[in-house]
C-alpha cells in the first residue's frame, strides 16, 4: 500500500514536471539566446490553450489538428511580439526585456479578459475522461499524453538545434552573439525564429494541459513562474537544464504534499530552489 | 549626473513648495492617494538602493514591507507606542534582509532574481499560513494611530487626518532621500557604482563586492521596513496579499519605469504607476491593457527609464537604466 | 537619438503630464441632472476580476429596475438612480480611497466593496466618512466589529457549512469526512466550521489537505487523501476550481465517495465537469440558487441576454444590495444620511421581500450587526443527473445551531 501510494505520487510528480519541462523550454530558449526572460511567455500558453479549444468547440476539429494549428497561430504571433516589442530592446539591459515582457504579460491577459470572460471553460478531449491503471498508478489517458507529448517535443527540439542549419546558427548566437554576427549568421531571423519555436511550445502545452486544467484568462501565471524557477534550477540557457529541472520541481512538490504538508507546497518548491542555487548558483547545467 | 547645483538645487526647491502646499488644496480622497504613494515612494527608493546602486535584481522587497508592517502592528498591540515600533520595524526588516542577503547575493543576474522571488514568496505564505502569529489572510486589523506629537501649549499634531500623515511620510521621504544622496556621494557609493559597472574589475581593485551588495541590500530592506509601518498605522488593516509577489513585481516597474540609477526616477516611478488607473477609472479592464502597452512603449523609447532619460552621462558598460544583469 | 525617438520621448512626456495633471475623474461619468448618485465599489480588476464583473452586472440590472418603475422617490419627487463605479483593484488601500471618493462626491451608500480584507479596510472609515454599504463577505468577524454602516448580502460559513456538516452527518449518515480547502480566509472558515459542526454531529474529520489559490492540480493531496479512506470529501473553495476539483477527485477517489462543495459551487459546475463524472456529489445552494420567484427568473434572462453568461449569487447579492440601500432612502426620506439610511433598512427589506423583489436570498430584515436575520441555504445532491434536495433551513435554529 505504502509503495502504491509513493509510486502514484513519484507519477503525478512526472506529469507535471512534464508539463513544466514543457513550458520551460520556449523560455529557456529565448533566454539562452536572447538574454530576454520572457513573461509573456505564460500568456502565449493561455492564447495556445485558447486558439485550441475555439478551434475545436467552435468548429468541431479534433483536438490533434486543432493543436498543431493553434501552435502554428502563436508561433506567429510570438514573431509579431518579437518584432514590435522585444527587437528594439535587445541590446538594453536585460531588465527592461522583462518589464516589456511584464507589460505584454499584463495586456494580453486583460485582453483575453474582455474577450471572453474569466469563466473557466473546458476543452473537450475524448481522452481526458478516460484512466488507466498500471502497477496502482492511475492516471487518465490525458495526463499520460502530456508527458508523452513533452517527451516527443523535447526530442523534436533535440534535432531541431543539433542536426539542422538553423540549430546550429542558434547555437552560435547563444555562445556568442557578436561573433555569430562577424560571420554572417542573420540575427533578427534567429531572434524571429526562436520566439516562434517558443511559442508554439507553449500552445502545444496550453493545448495538452487544457483538457485537465480547464482553460481561462489568468490561467499562465502559475506556469510562466513555475517555469522560471525551472529555468533557474536547471541553469539559464541549458535545454537538459529546463528538463531536469522541470521533473524535479514536479516530484518535490509532488512528494513534499503528499508526505510533509501541501499548505506548504509551494513553499518547498521554492525552497528546494534556493538549496540548489546555494550549492550551485548558476542552476545544474548553468554555465559559469 | 552632471547638473548644474544651482539649477538643481532651484528645482528641487520649487517642487518641496509645491508639495508642502499640496494638501491644503487637495480634497481627502486625493490626499490618501497621496500618503500611499509616498509610502510607495519610499519603498521604491529603498528597492532603488539594491537595483540602483549595486545593480541587482530584487523581487522580494515587498516581503520586507510586509515584516516591517507585521513587526509594527504586532509591537503595537503589545502596547510600544509607535513612535518605537517604526524604527523597530526597520531594524527587524533589516535582519531579514541580512538574512536573506547573505545565501541569495551568491548569485547574480536573473538566479539572483529568481533566489529572491522565492525568498519573497516563502515570506508571504509564512505570513499567510501562520495564522497563530499573523491571524492568516483575514490580516491584522484594529492597528493603532501614531501616538500625537505634543506641541507647546497643550496642543499636538495628530495622525487621524489624511493630512497630517501626508506630512509625516514626506518627512520620512525626504529623510529617505537624505540618506541615499549621502550614500551615493560617499565613499561607499563610489564603491557601490564600481560593482555595479563591473564587478570583476572592482574585486580586482580591492572592493568586496559581496559585502556592499549585502550593505545595499540590508539598507533597502530596512528602509522597505519603515515604510511598511507606516503603511501600517496609516490603513490601520494589513493582510498578507498586500505584500506578495505581484507587489514586488509592481516595485520593480515604479524603479525600472522611473529610473533605476537615479534618486528621483522611484519617486516619479511610483507617481506614474500609482496615479495611471486613474487616467481610466470608467474602463479599468482596458485600462490595464493600455497599462501593459505603456509599460512596453516607456521601455522601448526611455530605456533609462522616466527621469533618466533626462540625464546625460557615461551609460554603463551595458547600456542604460541598470548595469550589468 | 533619432527623430522618431525624440518624437516619443516628448510624446511621453506629454502623456506623462497631462496625465498626472488630469483630475481624471472628469472622464468618469458626469451627468449633470437630479439624478442620486450610487456607489459601487467592485473588483473590476486584480485577481478577483470575475467577481467584480458579476457586481458591475447585477447592480446595473438592479439600477435599471428602478429606474423602470420611476426611479427613486424621496419626499415626492421622483430621481433617477445612477451608478458610479469604482475599481478598488482589490487592494485594501484602495477600497478606502475609493470610499472617500463617494463621501466627497456627495454619495452616501454604495454597493461593496464587498471582500474580507476590503471590508475590514474600510470599516475603519466609513462611518466617519458616513457612507452605508453592503457587502457579501462571508467572514463572521467582519460583522462582528461594532460597524454600525454595514450591510450582509450573504450568509457566512455558519449557515452554509454548518448545514453540509449537518447533512453530511445526520441525513446521510456519514461518519468520516475529509477536507480539502484553499488558504485563504474562506478556505480556513471552511476547514474551521466543518470540523466544527461535523464533529457537534457525531462526525470525524480524518484529514485535511490545502491548496494555494489559482491552483490546478490536486493529485498530489488526493492521492494523500485516498489512502485514509474518507466516506466523503468536502471541498472549501471557490467556484473556479470546482470543475477540475470534482474531476480529479473521481479520477483518485472513485465514485462512492460523496463530495461536498461549498457554498460557491453550483448545478452550472456540475455539468461543466460532467453529469456522470459529478454524479453523488452535495452541494449547498443559497439564496439565488433556490429562490424560484418571477423576480429571479427575469434577471436570470436579463442577465443572459445582456451579458451573454450565467449569472451567479455575488451579482444577484449586489442586485439586491441596491434595491434595500435605494427602498431605506426612500422611507427614511434622504439620500445623504447614512445613519437614517441605516434604521430604514430593516423595513425596506422586508417590504421587498413582501414584493418578491428579492433574489439574493437574504430575507426577514436586519439584525443590528448588519446580518440577516434569515437566508434561504439547502442541501442538494446530484443523482441520476438531477438535484434532489436534501435539507432546507431558512434558520440555524432548525439544525441546532445558534
Amino acid at each position: 500500500m505504502e509503495a502504491a501510494i509513493l509510486l502514484q505520487q513519484v507519477a503525478n510528480g512526472l506529469v507535471i514536471g512534464s508539463i513544466y519541462a514543457m513550458v520551460a523550454l520556449g523560455l529557456t530558449l529565448i533566454f539562452g539566446i536572447l538574454h530576454i526572460g520572457n513573461f509573456a511567455h505564460g500568456q502565449l500558453y493561455m492564447l495556445g490553450a485558447f486558439a485550441t479549444y475555439w478551434l475545436v468547440s467552435l468548429w468541431g476539429w479534433n483536438i490533434w489538428s486543432s493543436m498543431f494549428v493553434a501552435m502554428g497561430l502563436t508561433a506567429l504571433l510570438g514573431m509579431v511580439l518579437e518584432r514590435i516589442a522585444f527587437r528594439p530592446v535587445r541590446s538594453a539591459p536585460h531588465i527592461n526585456g522583462l518589464i516589456v515582457a511584464l507589460g505584454l504579460f499584463i495586456a494580453l491577459e486583460n485582453i483575453a479578459f474582455i474577450l471572453w470572460g474569466g469563466d473557466e471553460r473546458t476543452l473537450p478531449s475524448p481522452y481526458a475522461t478516460k484512466m488507466i491503471t498500471l502497477l496502482s498508478i492511475s492516471l487518465t489517458i490525458q495526463r499520460l499524453l502530456v508527458f508523452a507529448v513533452s517527451i516527443l517535443l523535447i526530442f523534436l527540439l533535440y534535432l531541431f538545434i543539433q542536426k539542422t542549419k538553423m540549430g546550429k546558427a542558434i547555437r552560435a548566437v547563444a555562445q556568442d552573439p557578436e561573433v555569430a554576427r562577424l560571420m554572417g549568421i542573420p540575427i533578427h531571423r534567429v531572434s524571429s525564429t526562436v520566439f516562434a519555436v517558443s511559442s508554439a511550445l507553449a500552445a502545444a502545452a496550453g493545448a495538452m494541459v487544457g483538457p485537465i486544467f480547464c482553460v481561462f484568462p489568468s490561467m499562465g501565471l502559475i506556469p510562466i513562474l513555475k517555469a522560471f524557477v525551472v529555468i533557474v534550477l536547471g541553469g539559464m540557457g541549458s535545454i537538459p537544464g529546463a528538463i531536469f529541472g522541470g521533473f524535479i520541481l514536479g516530484v518535490a512538490e509532488s512528494l513534499g504534499a503528499g508526505y510533509i504538508s501541501s499548505e506548504y507546497k509551494d513553499a518547498f518548491a521554492f525552497a528546494a530552489l534556493i538549496l540548489v542555487l546555494m550549492v550551485r548558483p548558476t542552476g545544474l547545467f548553468g554555465k559559469e | 549626473m552632471k547638473e548644474t547645483p544651482k539649477k538643481t538645487s532651484g528645482v528641487f526647491l520649487a517642487i518641496l513648495a509645491l508639495l508642502i502646499l499640496l494638501p491644503f488644496f487637495l480634497s481627502k480622497a486625493y490626499l490618501h492617494l497621496a500618503v500611499i504613494i509616498g509610502v510607495h515612494a519610499i519603498l521604491a527608493l529603498s528597492l532603488g538602493m539594491v537595483v540602483g546602486f549595486v545593480g541587482q535584481l530584487s523581487l522580494c522587497h515587498a516581503g520586507f514591507y510586509g515584516i516591517g508592517a507585521y513587526t509594527s502592528a504586532l509591537l503595537t498591540f503589545s502596547h510600544w507606542p509607535f513612535w518605537l515600533a517604526l524604527p523597530a520595524a526597520g531594524i527587524i526588516s533589516g535582519l531579514f534582509g541580512l538574512l536573506i542577503g547573505l545565501p541569495a547575493l551568491k548569485t547574480r543576474g536573473i538566479y539572483f532574481a529568481i533566489t529572491t522571488l522565492s525568498f519573497g514568496v516563502i515570506m508571504n505564505i509564512m505570513l499567510n499560513n501562520w495564522v497563530s502569529l499573523t491571524n492568516g489572510p483575514d490580516g491584522l486589523s484594529g492597528l493603532a494611530l501614531p501616538d500625537p506629537i505634543p506641541l507647546w501649549a497643550k496642543t499636538s499634531i495628530s495622525f487621524n487626518t489624511p493630512r497630517n500623515y501626508y506630512f509625516l511620510v514626506g518627512v520620512l521621504l525626504l529623510f529617505t532621500i537624505f540618506v541615499c544622496r549621502r550614500l551615493l556621494n560617499s565613499r561607499v557609493g563610489r564603491a557601490f557604482r564600481g560593482v555595479r559597472d563591473n564587478e570583476v574589475l572592482a574585486e580586482c581593485l580591492g572592493i568586496r563586492a559581496l559585502r556592499y551588495k549585502l550593505t545595499a541590500f540590508t539598507i533597502g530592506a530596512i528602509f522597505a521596513g519603515l515604510a511598511g509601518s507606516l503603511y501600517a498605522h496609516y490603513l490601520r488593516y494589513i493582510c498578507p496579499r498586500d505584500f506578495s509577489f505581484a507587489e514586488s513585481f509592481d516595485l520593480l516597474v515604479m524603479v525600472v519605469v522611473g529610473g533605476a540609477q537615479t534618486i528621483l526616477g522611484p519617486i516619479v516611478g511610483a507617481l506614474f504607476i500609482l496615479a495611471l488607473p486613474k487616467f481610466f477609472g470608467f474602463e479599468p479592464v482596458y485600462g490595464r491593457v493600455a497599462f501593459g502597452i505603456i509599460l512596453v512603449v516607456v521601455m522601448i523609447y526611455m530605456p533609462r527609464g522616466i527621469v533618466g532619460s533626462f540625464q546625460k552621462g557615461f551609460p554603463s558598460p551595458k547600456g542604460g537604466a541598470h548595469g550589468p544583469s | 537619438m533619432s527623430k522618431a525617438k525624440q518624437t516619443c520621448f516628448y510624446f511621453c512626456w506629454a502623456f506623462f503630464f497631462g496625465l498626472i495633471c488630469s483630475p481624471a475623474d472628469l472622464l468618469a461619468q458626469t451627468s449633470a441632472g437630479k439624478g442620486i448618485k450610487f456607489g459601487v465599489s467592485a473588483t473590476l480588476t486584480g485577481p478577483a476580476s470575475y467577481l467584480g464583473w458579476h457586481d458591475k452586472n447585477g447592480t446595473t440590472l438592479a439600477a435599471e429596475e428602478i429606474n423602470e418603475r420611476g426611479g427613486i422617490n424621496l419626499k415626492g419627487e421622483k430621481h433617477k438612480l445612477e451608478l458610479e463605479f469604482f475599481d478598488n483593484e482589490t487592494k485594501p488601500a484602495k477600497a478606502v480611497e475609493g470610499m472617500r471618493m463617494f463621501a466627497e462626491k456627495g454619495i452616501h451608500a454604495c454597493a461593496g466593496p464587498q471582500l474580507t480584507p476590503l471590508a475590514y479596510a474600510v470599516i475603519k472609515f466609513n462611518e466617519e466618512l458616513k457612507v452605508i454599504f453592503g457587502c457579501y463577505s462571508t467572514t463572521p468577524e467582519v460583522f462582528e466589529q461594532g460597524n454600525k454602516l454595514i450591510l450582509s448580502a450573504t450568509m457566512n460559513q455558519k449557515w452554509s457549512i454548518g448545514l453540509a456538516a449537518y447533512t453530511a452527518a445526520k441525513v446521510l449518515n456519514l461518519k468520516k469526512a475529509a477536507l480539502l480547502v484553499d488558504t485563504t480566509g474562506y478556505g480556513r472558515a471552511v476547514e474551521k466550521h466543518f470540523t466544527m459542526n461535523f464533529k457537534k454531529f457525531g462526525g470525524e474529520v480524518i484529514a485535511v489537505e490545502w491548496y494555494e489559490l489559482k491552483s490546478t492540480d490536486f493529485y498530489p493531496q488526493l492521492t494523500r487523501l485516498k489512502a485514509k479512506n474518507p466516506e466523503t470529501l468536502m471541498f472549501g473553495g471557490m467556484s473556479a476550481e470546482a470543475v477540475i476539483l470534482i474531476r480529479q477527485s473521481r479520477e483518485i477517489l472513485g465514485k462512492k465517495v460523496l463530495l461536498i462543495g461549498s457554498d460557491y459551487f453550483k448545478m452550472e459546475q456540475l455539468k461543466k465537469a460532467g453529469l456522470e463524472v459529478s454524479e453523488n456529489t452535495m452541494i449547498p445552494l443559497s439564496g439565488f440558487h433556490i429562490i424560484d420567484s418571477p423576480a429571479r427568473q427575469s434577471f436570470y434572462k436579463k442577465f443572459q441576454d445582456r451579458f451573454r453568461a450565467e449569472a451567479e449569487t455575488y451579482g444577484a447579492c449586489a442586485h439586491d444590495e441596491v434595491l434595500w440601500i435605494s427602498r431605506a432612502m426612500e422611507i427614511a426620506g434622504t439620500n445623504i444620511d447614512a445613519f437614517k439610511i441605516r434604521e430604514a433598512a430593516d423595513q425596506a427589506m422586508r417590504e421587498l421581500e413582501a414584493k418578491g423583489l428579492l433574489i439574493g436570498g437574504a430575507h426577514g430584515g436586519f439584525l443590528p450587526n448588519g446580518q440577516a436575520k434569515k437566508y434561504y441555504i439547502g442541501t442538494n445532491i446530484l443523482r441520476d443527473g438531477k438535484l434532489e434536495r436534501l435539507k432546507m433551513i431558512t434558520d440555524l435554529k432548525e439544525i441546532g445551531l445558534e
